[in-house]
């Protein structure tokens, strides 16, 4: 099954009147609340290893997670999840992506400015996911090949 | 191969996604799209919400939101 991208797009003007146009992919997944299933918007960003869900989103929302882990040990020791300068917490939830999904995350501890969720590159991983992305004469387009 | 099907919820996102002049109007806020249009903006989603409720008469849990980011703003981990 292929799951298409959509792109948000913003156009820009340089010094010079150049146009510089910049893209991020999006995807819309179901995630469970109390009160059954809601499509959120997600950001895909493969320059992120980590998968991040802002407190807003599942704080307002409701969303159904799992707490795993406050610290990471590793390089140097235990490491304080960080996101946009607040701590985080290592979580677990199942969403619906043409399909469960698994989606292992930060979760955000204390609000930050407003951001969708972020799939980052563990998000494809954990589900062996394919992701597709060109950009031709109509500008970018791309899929999620389940 | 076979393709989503699309609520219109995930419709609205879409569209948000899509209209240039969301993401001019709206950068760094919560919007709540309802009908291809936006019915509550803020950065506070409580606020957003309960406003998108009351200009809808449908229950937040059945309206989608999402922040409309800056593309220039990089998302440090």
């Amino acid at each position: 099954m292929d799951i298409p991208l959509t792109f948000l797009t913003a156009t820009y003007s340089t010094d010079r009147g150049q146009a510089l146009s910049l893209h991020r992919p999006v995807i819309t997944a179901q995630f469970p609340t109390h009160a059954g299933f809601l499509p959120r918007r997600c950001i895909i960003d493969t320059g992120a290893p980590l998968s991040i869900v802002p407190y807003d989103v599942w704080q307002v929302r409701k969303l159904k997670w799992l707490a795993t882990s406050k610290n990471l040990g590793g390089r140097g020791g235990p490491t304080v999840m960080m996101w946009q300068g607040v701590a985080c917490e290592l979580g677990e939830m199942q969403i619906d992506l043409a399909g469960p999904r698994l989606l292992v995350a930060k979760f955000a501890l204390q609000p930050t400015p407003p951001f969708d969720v972020i799939l980052g590159m563990n998000f494809f991983a954990d589900n062996d996911l394919e992701l597709n992305v060109k950009h031709g004469t109509t500008g970018f387009s791309g899929m999620i090949v389940v | 191969m076979s393709q989503v099907l699309r609520s219109h919820q995930e419709e609205d996102l879409i569209w948000v996604t899509e209209d240039a002049e969301v993401q001019r109007k709206y950068a760094g806020q919560y919007v709540v799209p309802f009908q291809r249009r936006v019915v509550a903006h803020g950065t506070n989603l409580v606020t957003v919400l309960r406003e998108a409720e009351r200009v809808t008469g449908k229950p937040a849990n059945e309206l989608p939101d999402c922040a409309i980011p800056d593309l220039l703003q990089e998302v440090p981990q």
